[in-house]
């Protein structure tokens, strides 16, 4: 009987205790979740970085109550990633804080939240020497939404793949080029390159049974559809009309050029596939690449046994021009950390924490991390003078690549570019499988184009 | 005490479920609710994962709903769209009665064929013949698909360029000349083996007397089939039919994984363009249109199977005394 009664007084304290210090310990500190995509596995610095932030936000005391953080590094493809995203946020156990590109959807959605307040408070201590292209990358006026017409930063910037055309030095060396005439032919700026010399450059190859293929390109839709349409003397973005653009005669091209690859074997009549690709490319087997960025060779090390000292026989350009009176392009491939809104039960927001830690992330240290990690260029100056990053082997090539970042162009800030990225890769697919011809190829995209995204400016 | 529990609690039961009781077992009334309520747990299920979809993709394909899930009432603008405003339908209309009706005569003409020859070979060959064509329903979808990958490979070592590569003939890429005709059989060899064995096991299920008849008659084994086996299995001839037909239009898991509708979209199909549209381009108003027409055809399809082949009879009461 008396056990009975302890025990009865024993619960009963339990319950004052849970009910008086419940609800108080739950306060005691601010729960942020990040949620960070690769979706390869070299940019998990995105995760760790914002692991490391956070400690020195508690340290600093900026805040009442510590900030305890719990981040997720996904490996998934971006459209899984995002319909995770987007139902977690409708179930509000989305996170506070998400990397994703699609600003303008997500802001019109009203699914994240203005940062301008603090990159304007902070720019002369933290963002001034953060590049302004980055920061042009995530300026939007949303047409729609809780912010409609009004001019944002709607996230801070993490990091960017400029991409462009990697090739291999120790084919065109087998060849009989010497490393200068190499250096001279194929500068990374591209200045004075053509297609025309990569074509005759890949044919060479070809002939002399060293590659299997001159040229592959991504297997999947991409930013590099922008450069194929500049480099061949068109424009998918008019910038007065703000709507997306289809220059035919730069398609009709691009298109031609494509068919005359396949025709001559150059170019893989199917996409090969992203591993296909990466292994082909790194045993020397294909000659030139338009599949990737600045960053890829930290992937190609880490996964395919390319040799550190990679610059050796690889070589990396923009994209250079195919049609004359065209520039050479680099797509930026800029990425952010986004502040949610709406994602989580109200009293679980904590944007103000979230953006405090954001700013704690941008410090030139953890982008020097990140550019150790991943071989891309950091987003502001001063990590170029880190000592993590001054004594990194790689050091040279991560400063030769960072000035890429202030001139690399971005992609047009509009919901539908992901449509016309797609269609514009399927009819690319088609031409190269022989389904299409260019012109009925071009033909058949003015239709489609027409019809998924009605407000497109389709010339000549 | 526990007895005493117990004794309470089955009083309690008894109190409350008299009325339910007494209306269960009154007369006239038990024969209303009582089926009612042996329906009551298939029709709940059926309500909440059959027709409760249905009415909410009903609603949606009324919106724009998009990725960011919100929504706007749109009426009719999706199904016209669908209609007469995306230049691609009509390849995918015709992609998807060419898929449907060839794999159909496969699935079905092929299981009636493979049943008659295993029920007419000896018993241990038949079986293991049968064996070997279940395989394509007990290997996992992506199994199953990676082995055809690797037969169509469009690579010199694909299996099949391999083989061509044996008499010197360059390698050729199948799924990218002829996605269509390839998925048409891939996709039918799975429903094929569950006709082989409804088939088989009609066939084992016929009086022997029938055929022996016949067979004292002179018929030879081919006629037995033609005019003794075939016209006996009418009904699951017919059910496999109808059930099949549903099947393929709504099919889209394997032409996913071999060809994923392409290349440009000569393999599409009406199922996997709402999955496409759905989930790839995020236009859930769009997608959940198509599937209502989906729905439609399907319905209609399967009305007018019931009609030509006279079901109906099939859910009549025996005739047979038991």
């Amino acid at each position: 009987m008396r056990l009975k009664r302890y025990l009865l007084l024993l619960l009963l304290a339990g319950l004052v205790l849970s009910f008086s210090f419940g609800p108080y310990a739950q306060e005691e500190v601010i729960k942020i979740k990040a949620w960070t995509i690769g979706p390869g596995p070299m940019p998990v610095t995105r995760a760790t970085n914002l692991e490391e932030a956070v400690k020195r936000l508690n340290a600093a005391g900026i805040l009442p109550q510590p900030v305890e953080l719990e981040v997720l590094f996904s490996e998934l493809k971006w459209g899984p990633f995002t319909e995770k995203f987007m139902t977690a946020c409708e179930a509000k156990e989305g996170p506070h804080i998400v990397t994703l590109k699609d600003i303008p959807g997500l802001s019109e959605a009203g699914l994240i939240r203005p940062v301008t307040d603090y990159i304007e408070k902070y720019r002369e201590t933290i963002f001034y020497d953060v590049y302004e292209s980055m920061l042009d990358a995530v300026k939007y006026t949303p047409k729609a939404g809780p912010y409609a017409g009004e001019e944002h930063y709607w996230g801070i910037p993490q990091d960017a793949t400029p991409g462009g055309v990697w090739y291999r030095k120790d084919v065109l060396r087998a060849l009989g080029y010497t490393d200068e005439e190499i250096a001279e032919m194929l500068p990374s700026t591209a200045e004075g390159v053509t297609c025309d010399l990569l074509v005759r450059l890949a044919r060479e190859a070809k002939e002399a049974g060293l590659v299997e293929w001159g040229f592959v390109h991504r297997p999947s839709p991409g930013d590099p559809v922008m450069a194929y349409m500049v480099i061949f003397g068109g424009r998918v973005y008019d910038p007065v009309e703000d709507k997306l653009v289809l220059t035919k005669s730069a398609a009709l091209k691009f298109f031609q050029w494509l068919k005359k690859l396949v025709d001559e074997g150059l170019l893989s009549p199917a996409p090969l596939s992203w591993g296909t690709l990466h292994s082909m490319f790194v045993e020397g087997k294909i000659l030139f690449t338009f599949a990737n960025h600045v960053g890829t060779p930290a992937e190609w090390i880490e996964k395919y046994g390319l040799r550190e000292d990679f610059e050796v026989d690889l070589g990396f350009m923009l994209f250079p021009p195919c049609v004359p009176g065209a520039k050479p392009i680099s797509p930026l491939g800029p990425l952010a950390y986004l502040v949610t809104q709406g994602c989580v039960r109200p009293e679980e927001e904590h944007p103000e924490a979230a953006t405090l830690l954001l700013l704690f992330a941008t410090s030139a240290d953890l982008q020097a991390r990140h550019s150790v990690q991943t071989m891309r260029p950091p987003i502001k100056e001063s990590a170029l003078y880190d000592p993590i990053l001054v004594t990194f082997p790689r050091y040279q090539y991560i400063k030769t690549i960072t000035p890429m970042v202030g001139f690399a162009m971005d992609v047009p800030k509009l919901p539908e570019w992901s449509l016309y990225k797609k269609a514009f890769f399927e009819h690319m697919k088609a031409v190269e499988a022989g389904i299409l011809t260019p012109e009925k190829a071009v033909e058949e995209l003015v239709k489609i184009l027409r019809a998924d995204i009605p407000d497109i400016i389709i010339e000549e | 005490m526990e007895t005493r529990w117990k004794g309470a609690a089955s009083q309690l039961l008894l109190v409350l479920a008299a009325p339910l009781r007494g209306l269960l077992l009154r007369g006239k009334t038990r024969w209303k609710l009582l089926p009612l309520l042996f329906l009551a747990p298939t029709a709940v299920f059926v309500f909440f994962f059959y027709l409760l979809p249905v009415a909410l993709t009903g609603l949606i394909s009324l919106t724009d709903m998009d990725m960011r899930l919100d929504w706007h009432f749109i009426g009719l603008a999706n199904f016209v769209k669908a209609i007469a405003g995306d230049p691609r339908v009509p390849r995918i209309i015709m992609n998807t009665v060419i898929y449907v009706v060839f794999a159909l005569i496969l699935t079905v003409g092929l299981g009636l064929a493979i049943a008659l020859i295993t029920t007419h070979i000896r018993e241990g060959a038949g079986i293991f013949f049968r064996g070997v064509w279940l395989l394509p329903n007990l290997t996992p979808p992506v199994v199953y698909i990676l082995l055809w990958q690797w037969f169509f490979d469009s690579s010199r070592y694909g299996f099949l360029n391999s083989f061509l590569g044996l008499f010197g003939l360059p390698p050729k890429a199948w799924l990218t000349h002829y996605a269509l005709p390839i998925v048409i059989p891939v996709n039918a060899f799975i429903g094929l083996s569950f006709c082989m064995i409804v088939f088989t096991s009609a066939i084992k299920s016929l009086p022997r007397s029938l055929i022996t008849a016949a067979k004292v008659d002179g018929a030879t084994t081919w006629q037995v089939c033609r005019w003794v086996i075939i016209p006996l299995l009418k009904w699951p001839i017919a059910f496999m039919t109808a059930w099949h037909l549903i099947a393929h239009i709504n099919s889209y898991v394997y032409i996913l994984l071999l060809t994923d509708g392409g290349p440009y979209y000569r393999s599409e199909v009406w199922a996997l363009y709402t999955l496409h549209r759905s989930f790839d381009f995020y236009e859930f108003g769009y997608g959940a249109a198509m599937a209502m027409l989906l729905v439609a055809v399907t319905v209609l399809l399967t009305l007018g199977i019931w009609r030509v082949f006279g079901l109906g009879r099939l859910l009549e009461p025996s005739k047979i005394e038991v």
